[in-house]
């Protein structure tokens, strides 16, 4: 590891972890997304086990010292790779069109053979960025929405042009692609009485019987009326008005 | 009482097995809890749906000891339905079952309602939920292990369950008690005078002798029975056209 001291420019990512001060991201590139954003991207992959408190990227000439991350490129590249496949179902050529290369470059990034630039693996902070903020509003339709065209472009080629604040810009091929938001849910655990089935699962604590956990074929007695046999609008009336006449 | 009111669950899922599940309602904003969820209703779930229609849902969830409400004809019906589909079709038993186990867009829900303690509701109430006088709830005792007191099977809280998501079965409804389920579940959706069946049930074989048409109504028909009984009868309205009714 080495220390280095620099000035924080406007725009520039602030976050304090318990120890230290951490500036990102490393020279020359340079962000523009909102400050809490990037900070989480351009912080997260140098100290993942800190939870600093973010400070405001909207001042200026503050000076910093920061501490460069000892983790190597390719593991890197491969560890955000997984996360972003994992969260959001992008295929590796999709990861490749993010950061602005093919897909064998991106191979090369992980095996070594290819050493990825700052600015590359920069991208890829902030596709994975994208891309979990993506999965958490739209599920399983995540990768759907982040190859379709918006109005803006399309969210994979607007990362590989350095754009890091793309929530409008996902909303937009969200919208294009007819996707619709999943609603964000907020879960309260409240005080409440004493539920019976404490009681009830420590005396039935092993010798409980649960039905089997597959179908279970029944004599077809059981049912009183197969699906494929259900009567159409029209007879089951006539049924009806015959019933009635014989009253 | 208790003894001949229950007997062990095995088997597949049946209507009047009491189990552990989950348990959900929907609640208004303020999410009201009447005192006799109290113990029902054990986490507040907020959904925000400012991007979807502005219309937030809130819903109050729990765990809690459950009886199945749902006839046994609704276990498993398209699971059901399918294997005798396959089978049909030329595959063998195994592969049919195999078969449709692996198609997750059948249905495998049933319905459930909570044990509520007879003691949860207010004292001037409990003696008419214990004798089964109150529509909408079905009296179980205590179990003969001791672990639920005297309780009422909530008809009023029904919720739709997966049955991959319950735990801990012990007891099943005997049979003299599930037919009283029946009734009470009749009584609660359906008919809240199901004596009428039971009179028409019991003037099977008599004669008429007398039928009086209200002429006022026009729908109420009295009919006297041999043995000196009368039955009073409703006709039912005219049913609407598929299409919709037209005009009245």
């Amino acid at each position: 590891m080495t220390t280095r001291s620099r000035i924080i420019r406007d725009k520039d990512i602030v976050g304090v972890a318990p120890m230290s001060l951490i500036v990102a991201p490393i020279e020359p590139f340079s962000w523009s997304g909102t400050s809490a954003h990037i900070c989480a991207i351009a912080v997260s992959p140098w100290v993942s086990e800190t939870r600093g408190q973010i400070l405001g990227a909207d001042r200026t000439s503050w000076p910093a010292t920061f501490t460069e991350p000892s983790v190597s490129r390719s593991a890197e590249v491969e560890r955000l790779r997984d996360e972003i496949s994992k969260s959001c179902g992008l295929s590796r050529q999709d990861i490749a069109r993010a950061m602005g290369v093919d897909r064998r470059s991106l191979s090369g990034f992980v095996s070594g053979e290819i050493q990825p630039t700052p600015e590359r693996i920069a991208l890829l902070r902030v596709l994975a960025d994208v891309a979990t903020w993506t999965a958490e509003r739209f599920g399983k339709r995540a990768r759907e929405v982040l190859t379709a065209d918006g109005e803006q472009g399309c969210p994979l080629d607007l990362v590989a042009a350095g754009l890091t604040d793309l929530h409008s810009a996902v909303e937009s091929a969200a919208h294009a692609a007819g996707v619709i938001a999943r609603a964000p849910v907020t879960i309260r655990h409240r005080k409440h009485g004493e539920p019976l089935y404490l009681r009830a699962r420590d005396v039935w604590s092993g010798q409980a019987d649960l039905p089997t956990r597959v179908g279970v074929l029944r004599d077809p007695e059981v049912y009183e009326q197969d699906l494929a046999d259900a009567a159409a609008t029209s007879d089951a009336r006539g049924r009806a008005r015959r019933r009635r006449k014989s009253i | 009482m208790s003894a001949e009111f229950f007997v062990p669950a095995d088997g597949p899922l049946n209507q009047g097995d009491i189990l552990i599940a989950p348990i959900v309602r929907v609640a208004a904003r303020n999410l009201f809890v009447p005192d006799k969820w109290d113990r029902l209703d054990q986490d507040e779930h907020h959904t925000d749906r400012r991007a979807v229609d502005g219309e937030d849902i809130f819903l109050l969830s729990g765990r809690e000891l459950v009886m199945v409400t749902s006839h046994d004809c609704h276990h498993d019906k398209e699971w059901n339905t399918e294997v005798r589909r396959l089978i049909r079709a030329g595959e063998t038993q195994h592969d049919a079952e195999t078969i449709a186990e692996a198609n997750t867009s059948l249905d495998r829900t049933f319905h459930a309602s909570p044990l509520v303690p007879v003691t949860d509701f207010p004292a001037d109430q409990q003696g008419n939920l214990r004798a089964g006088k109150v529509v909408g709830y079905y009296p179980v005792p205590a179990s003969p292990d001791g672990a639920f007191p005297d309780c009422v099977v909530d008809l009023t809280y029904r919720c739709t369950v997966d049955r991959l998501s319950i735990s801990h079965r012990r007891w099943c409804l005997s049979s003299s008690a599930r037919d009283r389920l029946r009734y009470a579940i009749a009584k609660f959706d359906s008919f809240r005078s199901v004596e009428l069946s039971e009179q028409l049930e019991s003037a099977i074989g008599r004669e008429i002798t007398d039928v009086q048409v209200d002429k006022g109504s026009g729908i109420r028909v009295t009919l006297t029975l041999d043995d000196g009984t009368s039955l009073d009868l409703v006709q039912p309205p005219t049913e609407p056209d598929s299409g919709g009714r037209t005009r009245l």
